[in-house]
């Protein structure tokens, strides 16, 4: 539905390739579970960036973790790449709303250490995101959507996942995504919609 | 609205451009890597676990029934019988020793000496000898209150006399 080609090769024959490096890949096959690396992680990335944009998680940590946590327990995974991927950007969530509550508590327990625990952080999100002005600026819009609206945005434009494959993830109904896409497409125009028009 | 509507709005332009990113070049990450290699290792040692400890159980249902069935060829035949009686002996001596010790059996043995002129006549219907008789007793002891009636036999045995 929302899965764009967004290059020469035809998505279905992608597809079929990819599943089948993903059986390969459960049985043990490291090139084939590269491939699958390389296909899914920059966009889990960028997504990962998106979400920790503005905040002190380390995006880089957080996707890496979630790789882990996935070939931890790939070979009892079940479905087609469509349904793995969802999985991966289901963990890459969770794993995001941990490092949140965690950051949280950490904060509310107070703490020099923490402060300097959060400054010493690599790589931030802000690096990979403020190297394109616009996408600084669409992002930072995206952010002050309430945190479903945004959630959903950024897993329907960045992550490049169908209504259902987002409905899956955030645990809604597809009707409830179709809505909340709106919501946030329609105040995201009504405050940026001049920048939009000049992009166009 | 149209779901492609939605992805292809025209102020999502540089978000998409920014999305579609190609990481093909980028190195995988030697601890995804590593946590790959443990995973694939982990999920083998799972799988062969599992299928040795179904074959073994399959072997297990699977042997003894063949062997009843006497299709095995001699060695595994007589292997699986000594296996079986290895097995099967001190349940059986269990079995055994529960039955001449359980409470029934004992009502039943005193109520069989009731029985006859002297007791031993019941016992000899029952089929059971006077030998057979003390031994039973024997196990019992002194323990059972009821069993003053039976001791009176022992009483009449000179080799059971001269031991008490």
């Amino acid at each position: 539905m929302g899965n764009q080609p967004s290059s020469d090769i035809s998505v279905p024959d992608v597809y079929d390739e990819l599943e089948d490096f993903l059986v390969a890949a459960q049985k043990g096959d490291e090139r084939a579970f590269e491939m699958i690396w390389k296909n899914l992680n920059p966009r889990l990335l960028r997504f990962a960036a998106g979400q920790c944009y503005g905040s002190t998680l380390d995006y880089e940590e957080v996707v890496s973790e979630t790789w882990i946590s996935a070939t931890r327990d790939m070979a009892k995974f079940e479905g087609d790449f469509k349904q793995f991927r969802s999985w991966i950007y289901t963990i890459t969530r969770n794993r995001l709303i941990d490092g949140v509550r965690k950051r949280d508590r950490q904060v509310k327990s107070g703490g020099e250490a923490t402060d300097f625990d959060l400054k010493d952080r690599s790589p931030q999100a802000e690096e990979l995101i403020e190297s394109d002005e616009a996408v600084a600026t669409i992002i930072r819009e995206i952010k002050k959507l309430p945190r479903a609206q945004s959630e959903i945005v950024l897993l329907r434009i960045v992550a490049d996942l169908s209504v259902e494959e987002t409905a899956q993830i955030v645990a809604k109904s597809e009707n409830s995504v179709r809505v909340l896409c709106y919501r946030g497409l329609s105040t995201l125009r009504s405050t940026m919609g001049s920048e939009g028009g000049e992009d166009e | 609205m149209n779901d492609l509507d939605f992805v292809n709005d025209p102020i999502f332009k540089s978000l998409r451009k920014f999305a579609s990113h190609d990481g093909s070049q980028e190195p995988m990450p030697p601890e995804v890597r590593e946590g790959f290699r443990n995973g694939a290792r982990s999920a083998r040692k799972r799988r062969y676990t599992w299928r040795g400890v179904l074959g073994a159980g399959l072997m297990i249902i699977a042997f003894p029934t063949l062997a009843t069935a006497n299709i095995l060829p001699h060695p595994f035949q007589h292997f699986v019988e000594t296996v079986n009686r290895v097995i099967t002996s001190p349940i059986h001596i269990l079995i055994d020793f529960g039955t001449v010790k359980s409470p029934h059996h004992q009502q039943s043995a005193t109520t069989g000496l009731n029985k006859g002129p002297k007791g031993e006549g019941a016992l000899k219907n029952k089929g059971i000898g006077k030998a057979n008789h003390q031994k039973i007793h024997t196990s019992q002891g002194k323990k059972a209150p009821h069993q003053n009636k039976a001791r009176h036999i022992y009483k009449v045995n000179p080799h059971k006399s001269a031991k008490k």
